[in-house]
C-alpha cells in the first residue's frame, strides 16, 4: 500500500487552517499537519512533508515570527524536493514573482475561491508526479527493448559471419 | 430606512455542504478571531503602532470574506494602506471597520441560532 501524503499547513491563521484541514480532509487521503509559525513548520521538516501550504504574513501572534518568503527559502533549503503552495491575503505581483523564484510550485490568493485552487494545485501536482513516473517508465522501457534489438542485431552478424544458419546450425 | 444585512453566508454553506455543526465551529472561531483582533487593533492604535494594525487588519481580510462581509474588506485594504502614511487616517478607518464587524456578529448570532 502506498504510504499517506503528509501535508504541512503553516498559517497564523487559525481559522484558515481549521477550514482548509476539514476541505482537503474531505477531498483528499493525506495525514494534515498545522503549524501557527513558520518557525514549528521548520522544526518538523524532519517528518519529510510532501506539500506544504505557506502562508505570507505569519507574524500577527508572534511579532517575531519570520515571513513566509524567508521559510520558503529555509525549505527549499533543506527540502528542495518538497511542493510549497504559497498563500497570501494580497495579490501583490511582485510577492507573487519572488515566491515563484524562490521556488513555490504556485501562489494563491486567500479568498472564497483559494480553498478550490489549493484543491486543484494538489490535482495537478499527482498529475504531474504521475507524468513524470510514466516518462521514466518510458524511457526505461524505450532503452531495454533497445537494448534487446541491439544484442539480437549483433548476434544475428556474428551467426552470418561464422556461417552458423540460425534455421539449421552446425551443432544440431 | 430598510436595514441591509452586511454578512452572507452563503459562501459558508456551500464549503459545510449543509453541515450546521461545521457552520457553527467555523462562526464560532470567526467570533474569536474577529474579537481579539478589534482589542488588538483598539491596542496598538493607542500605542499608534500603524504597523502592527495593518498586520492585524489584515488578517480579517479573508474571514470577512467567508463570512460574506464583503463592505469591510476595502476599509480592511485601506487601512492597511494607510500603515505606510502618518497613519490619522487609521482611527477613523476602525471606527467603521468595527461598527461593520459588530452588526456582522450580531447578523451571525442569530444565524447560529437558527442553525440550532
Amino acid at each position: 500500500m502506498a504510504a499517506l501524503k503528509k501535508i504541512f499547513l503553516v498559517d497564523d491563521d487559525h481559522n484558515y487552517n481549521e477550514m482548509l484541514k476539514m476541505h482537503l480532509s474531505s477531498k483528499f487521503n493525506l495525514e494534515i499537519l498545522t503549524f501557527s509559525t513558520g518557525e514549528d513548520c521548520i522544526r518538523n521538516i524532519d517528518l519529510s512533508p510532501d506539500y506544504i501550504v505557506l502562508d505570507y504574513n505569519l507574524n500577527s501572534v508572534k511579532t517575531e515570527a519570520a515571513n513566509g518568503i524567508d521559510i520558503l527559502k529555509k525549505i527549499k533549503e533543506l527540502k528542495p524536493e518538497v511542493y510549497v503552495l504559497f498563500l497570501s491575503g494580497q495579490d501583490k505581483i511582485e510577492v507573487a514573482v519572488d515566491t515563484i523564484k524562490y521556488g513555490a510550485y504556485d501562489y494563491v490568493v486567500k479568498n472564497q475561491s483559494s480553498f478550490l485552487r489549493i484543491e486543484n494545485c494538489l490535482v495537478n501536482i499527482h498529475k504531474n508526479i504521475r507524468l513524470q513516473y510514466l516518462a521514466r517508465a518510458y524511457r526505461f522501457a524505450t532503452f531495454f527493448l533497445g537494448g534487446i534489438l541491439i544484442a539480437i542485431i549483433i548476434l544475428a552478424i556474428l551467426l552470418k559471419i561464422f556461417g552458423i544458419s540460425a534455421i539449421n546450425p552446425g551443432w544440431v | 430606512m430598510e436595514d441591509t444585512k452586511v454578512s452572507d453566508l452563503t459562501f459558508l454553506k456551500q464549503f459545510s455542504s449543509g453541515n450546521t455543526a461545521m457552520m457553527k465551529k467555523l462562526i464560532g472561531v470567526f467570533f474569536n478571531t474577529a474579537q481579539d483582533a478589534i482589542v488588538k487593533i483598539q491596542g496598538f492604535i493607542e500605542e499608534k503602532n500603524w504597523e502592527r494594525v495593518g498586520s492585524i487588519a489584515h488578517q480579517l481580510k479573508p474571514q470577512c470574506s467567508y463570512m460574506g462581509i464583503k463592505s469591510a474588506e476595502p476599509i480592511i485594504i485601506q487601512i492597511e494602506e494607510a500603515k505606510h502614511t502618518d497613519g490619522s487616517a487609521i482611527p477613523a478607518l476602525f471606527e467603521s471597520l468595527k461598527a461593520i464587524m459588530e452588526k456582522a456578529m450580531l447578523e451571525l448570532k442569530e444565524e447560529t441560532d437558527k442553525l440550532a
